[in-house]
């Protein structure tokens, strides 16, 4: 009896979770699935679900035609970029908020939390006068620096959730044997939140890969254009290169897939502690 | 209390001082220099096109903002935004959560392969917006699209005024869910399964015991995931609208990002733009105070 | 949740190893790039970037242009060879959406940021705007008296601040009707105008008679009777059109709005009434969209620019025709083009000129016209023997020549989008012409001058 209903319960939960897949992939499918077709299909009433005309043209394309390579350059730099000073500086000040308690820490804390529900869109203008007087416009430091300010308050609460429930035990231990705070911080707290480290890192880089109003905002031409907005510029208003769109969306998607699937755990974990924290 | 055991005196504690100042440098040189200037803006009029100046006007800029019906009309629109579209994306988290928990309590499957299939689901939420929203455009097309092929109509998903705002919430919905459930699912896990147990041998079936036992006892953390994404949909939706519908038609999906970098980045007036803005970041401000208090 | 440090190095190791595996495609793929540089398959041009990153590299003389999507680039992009044999100059053009072109008028021509030596696609609504304040290199500097005299509707284009030509247009253009003269010259169709309007079916030359027409041919879904694609920076055209047609203007000698004047009033009730027979959707479309209407023979009438004439006469002679556009008062020749200026932060702004010059060359302009039926913005070539027999039914061009208007403004990009927004108060049935214009001058753009 127990059998028959465990089997009933099987291809239940398969059958609603291939339902599920389907459904909640499908957009990603449509994407990969027509950025492979020439454009007479793409342009079909009764769209194909499998390409009949499979192509690489849009591909190519890209890269002739859009120079997307040299985007994606861009999108890699200002990710990058961006990770890397949101870490430098968010770990320590996470550290520092966490352990010790001085003047004005909670006034910084309130502070984070409030960065951390600011509309990007807000910033943007009177952070367009900023960069056009320091002649960063069209520059990929600009992008940067907006990416960065909008990641900074995520690191930094992810990083001070995280070492609040450190036990400060073995810190302490470091401390009487004489070691200076930076010491304590380089060599035996950073180790130790290594799988913080790696969501709140995980987070500015997803948040600056898809990075679209600094880009649009600040940039103009190759020097700095990442490749969302070389995307969105695909759509030109009196053409619709929907064959590079799709095909420049797939390749700007393909990192994050990846990563997704490989660090879903840090996801995961950077989701809740975010929300919850 | 135990906690600042590291640091006891006041000489110690500036250590702390140290370890926070770049971040600290940071912020106020790109964060609250700008804030300053956009407060300082909200009250001028300064347009680049026109000249250099910048006139002093007073509140006009903002009397001007709660007569004029853009700002109404934005605000109108990224609050029904907020609202439907955060309902949906909980509604939809929760039911999926609630589904993997029963089938992994029942042992169905393990926690390894529930683990699984939410490492699938996550995928939307992390894609860039500007790809989904490349993917829902084509999904939409009145002519191209696969839904109006499947539905066999000619509908216009995205130019007609109240139907376009349903789509983008629609394809927010696509890309948002997993927030919600990953935070309900790791909520579920982890609660204690003695009452649930005891709730079962006491005979009841899965839908009291879901009434009774497991969303009552989810009730903080669903309240406090909602507002945490409310926040986050009311000041961040940009990338969608921008590439689906581009604010239309006439202003029907204009929700207030779109309308704040419109009106300075697209018709310059840097004046009427910081004074939306800093009307906006009242809500942030407001929202995250409150935030700090119930923490502390 | 600890992580095994084996675990760990595990994941790091394949991120790594993936990113690097990326790295190496895409170097790989922009290999390939100097190799298919030389493939020439079908004759699709290279639309978006005519780069040639290596010639700046050795030295080579670039210049860098930006221009606005449109078939008058594509039709520059094909022809950019040219210039570079005659001049040994490279060009860089970059094309850039309709949406976002207007920030970078700003950012070169205002803010001066120098990213281009050469500007262009400024239509009309822009025109006074960075006339009068940007920060150009006058093209006035670099031609003589003669030369500026030639240029059609030169007055338009000198800066008021210090009397020299600022730039010249790629072309000249205004929107002209295009209607279904096989469908307008059938006798069934007359008599059955002629029954029920009491008049002949004749080209519209009043807006009541293009609204008579349109209504007569309106026949959903089979055929629509007339296009109003309502995105700002088409049915701008629409609105001028209208208000030139009507004999008015939007501003006064002043610089004063002028929003409220019955003309201008007459003009948005008469687009509110014609938008409605349009196919549905129109409300995000623009005349790109009205253009394949009406190839497919779904459309009456619109108004477009010019470039479209060469296709419909050669493709689609007998089906469709071309007159004037309508006014009630004159007809409504909405004057635009494509300004292009060299700002005065160009990096290269010899190179500049250089361009500038070609594009307004004897031939350059000859062959444009010959080639896209888009009249050229040098009065001389106007009267050249080939240009005139270029065109079909050049006579319904010239006819237009003594009439053409532009809104002057210098915020013409706002002025689109309040139009527009009253527009659609009037569609929406909310208020009637009168008051809409009385709400986007009175309220919205209370305390304003056209002339800022």
């Amino acid at each position: 009896m127990t059998d028959f209903r465990l089997k009933i319960n099987n291809i239940a939960f398969i059958t609603v979770v291939i339902i599920l897949f389907i459904i909640i992939m499908l957009p990603v499918y449509w994407l990969v699935q027509n950025s492979l077709k020439i454009d007479d299909e793409i342009f079909r009433i009764s769209p194909s679900w499998i390409p009949i005309n499979f192509t690489l043209d849009h591909y190519r394309d890209l890269i002739r035609q859009f120079d997307f390579d040299k985007h994606m350059i861009n999108t890699i730099i200002i990710s990058v970029g961006s990770t890397l000073i949101s870490l430098v500086l968010g770990v320590p000040a996470a550290y520092g908020l966490s352990r010790f308690r001085f003047f004005g820490s909670n006034t910084i804390i309130l502070i984070v939390m409030i960065v951390r529900f600011f509309t990007p869109a807000a910033l943007v203008i009177p952070l367009y006068d900023m960069m056009s007087w320091m002649k960063l416009i069209d520059s990929p430091i600009s992008i940067i620096i907006g990416t960065t300010i909008i990641n900074l308050p995520l690191v930094v609460w992810i990083m001070k959730g995280f070492i609040d429930e450190l036990p400060e035990a073995i810190e302490e231990a470091a401390k009487i044997d004489g070691c200076s705070h930076f010491r304590v911080f380089t060599n035996i707290v950073l180790p130790c939140t290594k799988s913080a480290l790696v969501t709140a890192g995980l987070f500015s880089f997803t948040a600056a890969w898809g990075d679209f109003l600094f880009g649009i905002s600040f940039s103009q031409s190759l020097r700095s254009m990442p490749a969302t907005v070389a995307i969105a510029t695909m759509d030109t208003g009196f053409k619709v290169y929907w064959g590079a769109m799709l095909s420049g969306g797939t390749v700007l998607c393909i990192p994050i897939v990846i990563i997704t699937l490989l660090l879903q755990r840090f996801y995961i974990k950077g989701i809740t502690m975010g929300a919850i924290k | 209390m135990e906690k600042f055991k590291i640091a006891n005196s006041i000489r110690e504690n500036k250590f702390g001082f140290y370890f926070t100042l770049p971040a600290l440098l940071f912020m106020l040189f790109f964060i609250s220099y700008p804030i300053a200037r956009t407060l300082y803006l909200s009250f001028h009029t300064y347009n680049p096109i026109q000249s250099n100046e910048i006139i002093f006007v007073g509140l006009e800029n903002y009397k001007w903002l709660f007569n004029e019906p853009n700002f109404l009309n934005s605000l109108s629109i990224t609050l029904i935004f907020t609202i439907l579209s955060v309902i949906i994306e909980a509604i939809v988290g929760l039911s999926i959560a609630l589904l993997l928990d029963i089938f992994r309590s029942r042992g169905t499957i393990s926690s390894f392969i529930s683990k699984i299939v939410l490492s699938v689901f996550i995928i939307p939420w992390a894609l860039p917006g500007i790809a989904a929203g490349v993917v829902w455009k084509l999904l939409y097309h009145p002519t191209f699209g696969l839904i109006n092929s499947i539905l066999g109509r000619d509908i216009r998903w995205l130019s007609e005024k109240y139907l376009a705002l349903f789509s983008l919430i629609v394809a927010d919905a696509w890309k948002t869910f997993p927030f919600f459930l990953i935070i309900f699912f790791a909520a579920i896990t982890s609660m204690s399964k003695e009452q649930s147990e005891a709730a079962r041998t006491d005979g009841a079936n899965w839908l009291q015991e879901l009434r009774y036992i497991t969303l009552p006892s989810m009730f903080p953390i669903i309240v406090i995931a909602i507002v945490f994404r409310a926040i986050d949909a009311f000041t961040k939706i940009f990338d969608l609208v921008y590439i689906l519908t581009g604010g239309g038609p006439g202003r029907a999906t204009e929700v207030l990002p779109l309308l704040i970098y419109n009106t300075g980045l697209r018709f310059f007036r840097f004046g009427t733009a910081s004074a939306l803005s800093i009307v906006v970041m009242l809500f942030s401000f407001l929202f995250g105070i409150w935030l700090f208090r119930r923490r502390r | 949740m600890k992580v095994g440090g084996r675990k760990m190095k595990r994941i790091l190791t394949v991120v790594i190893v993936v990113s690097m595996v990326m790295a190496l495609l895409m170097m790989l793929a922009t290999g390939c790039k100097e190799q298919a540089d030389s493939v020439t398959d079908d004759a699709t041009v290279t639309e978006e970037e005519v780069a040639e990153e290596t010639a700046e590299d050795m030295g080579e003389k670039v210049v860098k242009v930006m221009h606005i999507a449109s078939p008058e680039a594509d039709y520059v992009a094909e022809h950019l060879e040219e210039f570079e044999e005659m001049t040994g100059i490279k060009v860089e053009m970059d094309i850039v959406p309709r949406d976002d072109i207007n920030v970078r008028y700003l950012r070169e021509l205002i803010q001066g940021i120098g990213t281009y030596d050469v500007v262009g696609g400024m239509g009309s609504d822009n025109y006074t705007t960075y006339v009068y304040k940007g920060n150009y290199i006058p093209l006035g500097d670099y031609m003589t008296d003669e030369e500026v005299d030639n240029i059609y509707a030169k007055d338009i284009f000198i800066d008021p601040r210090t009397g020299k030509l600022s730039g010249i247009t790629q072309y000249q253009n205004w929107e002209m009707l295009f209607y279904r003269k096989d469908l307008l010259n059938d006798p069934d169709e007359q008599a059955a105008f002629k029954e029920k309007y009491d008049r002949d079916l004749t080209v519209p030359k009043t807006m009541d008679e293009l609204l008579e027409v349109a209504e007569f041919f309106h026949r959903p879904p089979e055929m629509y009777g007339y296009f109003v694609g309502a995105v700002p920076w088409s049915i701008f055209g629409d609105f001028a059109c209208a208000i030139i047609g009507e004999g008015v203007n939007i501003s006064d000698e002043e610089g004063n709005l002028t929003l409220t004047n019955e003309g201008v009033v007459n003009a948005m009730d008469y687009v509110a009434k014609l938008a409605q027979f349009g196919p549905p959707g129109w409300e995000t479309q623009s005349f790109f969209d009205a253009d394949q209407l009406m190839q497919e023979g779904k459309l009456f009438m619109y108004q477009n620019w010019f470039y479209i004439w060469q296709q419909y006469s050669t493709e689609f002679t007998d089906m469709i025709g071309v007159a004037p556009p309508t006014g009630n008062v004159q007809p409504g020749v909405f004057l635009s083009g494509f300004l292009t200026l060299v700002p005065a932060n160009a990096p290269n702004p010899e190179l500049g000129i250089e361009f500038l010059k070609w594009f307004g060359s004897y031939d350059f302009q000859k062959q444009q016209t010959i080639a896209t039926g888009n009249l050229p913005n040098r009065t001389d070539v106007l009267e050249d023997s080939e240009v005139v027999e270029s065109i079909a039914s050049f006579d319904q061009y010239k006819a237009c020549v003594p009439y053409t208007g532009i809104l002057k403004t210098t915020w013409g990009n706002e002025l689109q989008t309040g139009l527009q927004e009253a527009f659609f108060r009037i569609v929406n049935g909310e208020v009637d012409a009168a008051g809409a214009m009385d709400w986007l001058q009175n309220e919205k753009y209370a305390d304003r001058k056209a002339i800022e």
